[in-house]
């Protein structure tokens, strides 16, 4: 047989098949296209960089006055038309939504200010403004986050927090600083360092079709794991261990076990017995219990699918909504153990180092107002309950706060408010977190 | 003055200092760095040198599962790409040079690992795409039976999803390599000559596609072994590729976790410096041969 | 059967390229069912509202990478000549192998410490140049193979019949290798708008580019907003593949 060596055309000593003849005449085509667009290109490229840096310098003033000695009619003066970049957890698009779509529109409006909302949460938080410390930097990344519990607890130990700020907000007047589940976080007294933003208590999500009678105790649940096997996990994550918390609460027996200080002794009991509980039941869990979900968003998408019957959720109204995204079926409902859940505010920090603390202040003064925090606690919106206390509100805002649309599939909070258990101290959190995984995934 | 800067030798020199302070600079710094935090000689939380770090990043069974899960998972999907690769351009290679089937060969390098991942979570997820079709056509009972891919055992889904980025790009390599190494004559000279279409295939086309490829099969696996996107979305927790779980130290709760970070980069990076050389050393004996 | 498994294989490189549009304009599509039950432009609105803004991620994307794929062709195509004529090339070469075969967002956790010393984290010109010392040794990798004996005897010659090393420059190396630029800046275009390790260390999340952005939404459970950074992502590098394979893609060593 003949090669068809006439089939080829040779470029550069390469063969090129028949077909790229009529390519090789379009990039000669495209090459004298491209001299006079390449210029042009160029040009606008340099000039859109430089355009796009100079946005992101924020005119914030480093050596600016201590807001704390300000009035807040000055302090409003010299936060006027600066940045306020915002780290904060963003895995819920409704959350997200009222942070860019409510929040940042109104700050602009009200005081000029430009908010950044960057992701980020707990110790990507912590070791953010950790590695801003070792590299010796005066001014951080960061005006404003989105922390709780163990982070403050880590940012306080290596001073990383501004304050006390929280009082100075003249809409924390509407505060009740003494009420356990808002004025503490994680046992520990805010002092000011942070200011409470949100308050949630820890539900099961379950869907009623699926699962007509959910278990309400901790041996209910080892029946229906056993029963249904493959049906149950835990995220490996923030609200994973929060329930971690709840369970080792129960299986004491006595609501106020973890009340004070961190006990070595208590935990090692506590977690002995929750880890004993895990390791006998695991094999019946999703993936057999060798590796848990990371994030409640996977969790929360198998349970929609059916892989899982049960997820849980920090926000006790999160059913709602997730409803209402048309994520989870119409059949979802939100419960309490009987043993109770944690129940917990989230706060706004502001960090030590920020250049811009007015307009931080000034942002985080907005975030506790009235009107924002009615306009979050509505399911539609997020569903967040608020950190106000109703009876210090205005007659008019008190009417308003009542008047909030319900929640239609989650429990009212009145019904589950005796089943609120108090957050622990902060080393209970860092502590099971290392636990979970050498004691129970590595075993 | 001016033009004595310019001079072609001088030139050279500051163009050889720029290549080095934006490759060799940063590099050394970095991992300069990272051994000085090791050792607990820098970062806002040490108190002054220990061995502490190191001992309990070398002691951790974890780490060396780490290592070898990575450098197994990088040989896996290399050798399974390679073959795919091979066996898509010997059988199909014609097509594939030209036309609209030359052009969807190349559409997959389009396609980011993360949205592979993404795109893996979604089909291989145990009610995922793949399931409802089984359902749907009466192969599965119900999503119970549906095998599991994802978050598995065997790392298929990470598997699944490197391979998926990888044999693309192996295929176009082969395929430029057939046609700049001439092999539809080679293979046509083979028959003539009275070779069997299998003697053909094995002894010719093969050899000839797989030996030029070797460094580029060789610096694939290099990249494999610090995959990070498709293990952080699809693998377990225990144990866990490399890049993850230098990421999650970097990340994860403890702060005391951060000079093991660290002291693992340094040992990652021991282990892709080793790899380098040694490719690198191959591809110089090969050009001189 | 042969024909038949041609089909199916390329059906399969063409199953992004329908599922995630498809995906995009879903809504309510669970378990059990095959097919989306309800489709909707919505999720499209939400996500290119003003407010949503993955319109300004995805001109920031593009500026990034185009500047990034700039600067490391210029950069790769002038020190891979020096690299390429140099007495210790192999030396070089396997330095700038370094960098480029480490995993991104491990370079960018060593590099981190000296970019906030620098000021430079949090910021796109940070971004820039991280992204940048990434990608250069990439550049300079392809062009120590392109400065080859032929193109340096051409240059030889320009300068022998009486050319300056301007003329050379611009009438005959840059035109000559005007494809291999090409190549150039397109791979290493795609590589900077694929990146997402080292975006979000050096960048602190305040950098959202449209991987940063598609991360973020695989992260929300919310697999129709996830859908659409996908294609914002995946669309843009398939049409330059369409316009001219060839460019795009060239072996590097």
């Amino acid at each position: 047989m003949m090669i068809r060596k006439n089939r080829y055309l040779f470029v550069n000593k390469v063969p090129l098949p028949e077909c790229d003849k009529v390519e090789l005449r379009r990039y000669v085509f495209e090459f004298k296209c491209w001299k006079t667009v390449m210029p042009k290109l160029i040009f606008s490229l340099v000039l859109g960089l430089f355009l796009l840096t100079a946005c992101t310098q924020s005119g914030n003033h480093s050596n600016a006055p201590d807001p704390l000695s300000l009035s807040w009619a000055e302090l409003e003066q010299q936060a006027r038309g600066s940045t306020v970049r915002w780290m904060m957890w963003q895995g819920d698009p409704l959350i997200n939504r009222y942070v860019r779509e409510y929040v940042a529109p109104e700050v602009q409006k009200r005081y000029g200010i430009r908010l950044q909302i960057a992701p980020g949460q707990g110790t990507e938080i912590v070791k953010t403004l950790l590695a801003e410390q070792e590299a010796g930097k005066t001014t951080s990344a960061l005006d404003l986050c989105w922390i709780n519990g163990e982070t403050f607890f880590q940012l306080r130990q290596i001073e990383a927090l501004y304050g006390p700020f929280a009082q100075k907000l003249p809409n924390s007047q509407y505060i009740d600083f003494e009420n356990p589940f808002i004025g503490y976080d994680f046992q520990q007294k805010t002092e000011g360092y942070e200011c409470p933003w949100g308050n949630v208590q820890l539900a099961a999500i379950y869907d009623t079709l699926r699962t007509p009678q959910p278990p309400r105790t901790l041996a209910d649940l080892e029946t229906w794991v056993r029963a249904h096997p493959g049906k149950f996990t835990i995220p490996y994550e923030f609200t994973g261990m929060t329930l971690f918390k709840s369970w080792m609460i129960a299986l004491a027996s006595d609501a106020h076990v973890l009340d004070g200080a961190f006990d070595e002794k208590k935990y090692a009991d506590l977690s002995g017995k929750l880890w004993d509980f895990i390791n006998r039941n695991k094999a019946f869990f999703w993936r057999k219990g060798e590796t848990f979900p990371e994030s409640l968003a996977a969790m929360h998408q198998m349970f929609a699918n059916g892989e899982l019957d049960f997820t849980f959720s920090n926000n006790d109204n999160e059913v709602d909504n997730k409803i209402l995204q048309g994520i989870f079926p119409n059949t979802a409902r939100a419960y309490v153990f009987d043993s109770g859940t944690i129940q917990n505010a989230h706060f706004i920090g502001i960090p030590a180092r920020s250049a811009n603390k007015a307009g931080a202040m000034l942002v985080a003064n907005f975030l506790i107002s009235p009107e924002a925090q009615l306009h979050k606690l509505s399911p539609a919106v997020w569903g967040d309950g608020t950190v106000l206390s109703i009876p210090k509100l205005p007659a008019e805002w008190q009417e308003r706060f009542r008047a909030v649309p319900g929640r239609r599939y989650a429990p009212s909070r009145e019904t589950i408010q005796d089943k609120a258990l108090r957050e622990p101290a902060p080393e209970y959190m860092i502590r099971l977190y290392e636990d979970f995984r050498k004691k129970v995934i590595e075993q | 003055m001016h033009s004595r800067l310019l001079a072609p030798k001088n030139l050279n020199r500051i163009g050889i200092a720029v290549f080095l302070a934006c490759t060799l600079l940063p590099l050394a710094a970095g991992l300069g760095y990272a051994l000085a935090y090791s050792f607990g000689l820098v970062g806002g939380l040490s108190s002054g040198f220990t061995t502490m770090h190191w001992v309990s990043v070398l002691a951790a069974s974890e780490t060396w599962f780490s290592l070898l899960l990575s450098a197994g998972m990088a040989t896996a999907v290399v050798a399974i790409s390679a073959v795919l690769a091979l066996a898509v351009v010997l059988a199909w290679g014609d097509r594939l040079d030209c036309g609209l089937p030359g052009y969807l060969v190349y559409l997959p390098l389009a396609v980011p690992p993360l949205t592979a991942a993404f795109l893996t979570f979604q089909w291989l997820g145990q009610s995922g795409m793949v399931a409802r079709i089984g359902v749907a056509l009466g192969l599965l009972a119900d999503l119970e039976h549906a095998p599991e891919w994802i978050n598995d055992r065997w790392h298929i889904g990470v598997a699944a999803t490197l391979v998926a980025l990888t044999a693309p790009f192996f295929t176009i390599l082969f395929l430029q390599y057939r046609r700049a190494e001439n092999l539809p004559q080679l293979l046509q000279m083979a028959r003539t000559l009275g070779a069997s279409g299998r003697q053909a295939v094995w002894r010719v086309a093969t050899p000839v596609l797989l030996l030029r490829a070797l460094p580029n099969l060789g610096l694939s696996g290099i990249f494999l072994f610090g995959a990070y996107e498709a293990p952080l979305l699809l693998g377990r927790q225990s144990p866990r590729m490399i890049s993850v779980l230098i990421a999650q130290k970097f990340r994860k709760f403890n702060l005391a976790d951060v000079p093991q970070a660290y002291a693992l980069t340094l040992l990652y990076a021991g282990v892709v410096g080793l790899a380098a050389w040694w490719i690198f050393r191959r591809i110089n004996r090969m050009t001189r041969s | 059967m042969k024909k038949l498994l041609l089909a199916l294989f390329l059906t399969v490189l063409l199953l992004p390229f329908v599922y995630l549009p498809l995906l995009s304009v879903a809504d309510h599509w669970r378990y059990p069912d095959v097919l989306p039950p309800v489709l909707s432009v919505e999720n499209w609105r939400l996500a290119l509202s003003a407010a949503g803004g993955i319109g300004g991620n995805l001109c920031l994307s593009v500026l990034l990478s185009a500047g990034v794929a700039a600067i490391v062709t210029v950069g790769g195509f002038v020190l891979g000549k020096i690299i390429a004529g140099h007495s210790k090339r192999a030396r070089f070469q396997a330095i700038a192998y370094l960098p480029f075969a480490f995993s991104p967002v491990i370079y960018a956790y060593c590099l981190q410490f000296f970019f906030l010393k620098a000021d430079l984290s949090g910021s796109i010109a940070g971004v820039l140049l991280a992204q940048v010392l990434l990608l250069l040794p990439f550049g300079i990798l392809f062009f120590s193979t392109h400065w080859d004996e032929r193109l340096r005897a051409m240059e030889q010659l320009t300068l022998t019949l009486g050319g300056t090393p301007r003329d050379a420059w611009r009438r005959v190396l840059i035109p000559v290798s005007r494809p291999a630029l090409l190549t150039a800046f397109f791979q290493s275009f795609l590589l900077s708008w694929f990146d997402y390790g080292l975006t979000s260390v050096i960048g602190l999340g305040q950098v959202p580019t449209l991987s940063v952005m598609v991360w973020q939404f695989i992260g929300e459970a919310n697999p129709y907003f996830a859908a659409i950074g996908s294609c914002l992502l995946v669309f843009p590098p398939a049409v330059l593949l369409f316009i001219n394979k060839k460019i795009v893609f060239r072996d590097t060593i």
